[in-house]
């Protein structure tokens, strides 16, 4: 992600990234995991008897993992906590004030992720016993995500000089390199769901690989018709685009619905984000265009392309003769996006008020770059963390600038 | 499944033929600077 900001703003997202971790690495272990998976409430919540992991350890629990360590399920769910606050943060990308986004995380990732979890992979979440199907987090995380990236890409405003000056990526290198490792990393992910190694595991193995090539494919595809030339960010945006449509679905399709799934997540979040996105909305890193809408097309992509052949434990879709299953996944698609849009508006706008005065960045953005006198000199390697897309691969192809260093 | 799996594969590849432009390095991404030509 940090390698799609200007320069001067690099190490400023950078430590964003990394300061999630640390940040909800602990939040997890001390109510976030409670929250999200502990005894159920109502459908809507967990309880808090596993705050500060009691009751919590190496024995099994059967609901969630019978043959591995509870703590290795709550280590591995602990990634998906982490990961998704962070794509958020690819939405403001230089524009909002690190006390702010440290306030914001804590209590999205509390208020929001949390509950979110519970109700679609949570024993008793009201969407998990709806029967909608979620492998690996396209609702949970991407849709979240996505959605609430968005309104604060609104909230906060575009940066100074969107739409007048380029804001080219400061190292396509390096967006590429970490792109290859965000499709490496993403098996963990995704064939991890499986909780095992064994069949489940391979087939979202190859369901999440083969995706995503065909997703990079046709990303590539459609930008070389649209822009008259072929681009690598394209085919990186794509990869990224099918990984996220593959999500949901990792664990339930065939390879050859994989295909179909890359092809329509790669070409749906293209259309959305050079068609509807870019322009309107400073999504500086396409959050919503490729997680919030890939996310969206993956979780109604496993409403039909689902298969008990692929995972008995899982449902037939449209195509395998079940029509019903479409639905429930509009159900979840459309309250996950609501919940989260509406907490994620009321927490931006509870947080800026709190204060008395401007927490966000604001206008300051881009020119002056955030905080620059603190943040010291700009690093020579840049730690690549999460890969967000070009803001138009046009722009740096004609472009033989790089936006200066402070 | 596989039929149409393979249609859009074929299609998606068969496009570059005629799609004017090339896929030579130097016609992709105008390189930024490197890191080592970026000033510290």
């Amino acid at each position: 992600m940090a390698v799609w900001c200007a320069a001067k703003n690099v190490l400023s997202t950078i430590m964003h990234s990394f300061f999630i971790l640390a940040l909800i690495s602990v939040q997890w272990v001390l109510w976030g995991y409670s929250l999200a998976f502990g005894p159920d409430i109502g459908g809507l919540i967990g309880g808090l008897d596993w705050v500060g992991l009691n009751g919590v350890g190496i024995e099994p629990n059967a609901d969630y993992a019978a043959t591995i360590p509870h703590q290795a399920f709550m280590i591995f769910q602990m990634t998906f906590a982490v990961i998704t606050p962070a794509l958020i943060s690819g939405a403001f990308a230089e524009r909002k004030r690190f006390k702010a986004f440290v306030i914001f995380t804590l209590l999205w990732a509390t208020l929001v992720y949390a509950p979110v979890a519970h109700w679609v992979w949570g024993v008793g979440g009201w969407i998990r016993t709806l029967g909608a199907l979620d492998f690996a987090g396209g609702t949970v995380v991407h849709i979240t995500s996505g959605v609430s990236a968005l309104v604060c890409a609104l909230v906060l405003g575009k940066r100074i000089g969107y739409g007048q000056e380029p804001m080219q990526p400061h190292n396509v290198t390096m967006t590429v390199l970490g792109t290859a490792l965000l499709w490496f990393g993403w098996f963990g992910f995704n064939a991890g769901s499986a909780l095992g190694s064994g069949g489940l595991a391979v087939s979202a193995f190859v369901a999440t690989n083969t995706a995503a090539a065909m997703a990079a494919l046709t990303w590539m595809t459609a930008s070389w018709i649209r822009h008259k030339q072929p681009s690598v960010l394209g085919a990186a945006c794509g990869a990224v685009a099918g990984l996220v449509g593959i999500t949901p679905a990792a664990g339930f399709v065939t390879p050859m619905s994989a295909i179909v799934i890359g092809f329509l997540a790669g070409g749906g979040c293209f259309i959305a984000v050079e068609l509807f996105v870019r322009g309107r909305v400073d999504d500086a890193l396409d959050v919503f265009g490729v997680h919030g809408v890939g996310g969206i097309i993956g979780a109604l992509a496993t409403g039909i392309f689902a298969t008990k052949s692929v995972n008995e434990f899982g449902n037939d879709g449209l195509l395998y003769g079940n029509p019903g299953l479409v639905v429930t996944q509009i159900i979840a698609v459309v309250a996950v996006a609501a919940y989260a849009a509406i907490v994620t508006f009321v927490l931006l706008k509870a947080i800026d008020a709190a204060g008395g005065h401007p927490r966000f960045a604001g206008r300051r953005g881009p020119r002056s770059g955030l905080e620059p006198a603190r943040r010291g000199r700009l690093p020579v390697l840049v730690y690549v963390s999460i890969v967000g897309c070009a803001r138009g691969s046009e722009d740096v192809a004609r472009s033989s600038t790089v936006s200066t260093l402070l | 499944m596989f039929i149409t799996a393979l249609i859009l594969f074929v299609a998606v590849i068969a496009s570059w033929i005629v799609l004017p432009g090339g896929v030579e390095a130097s016609q992709l991404e105008a390189p930024s600077k490197g890191v080592f030509e970026q000033p510290v």
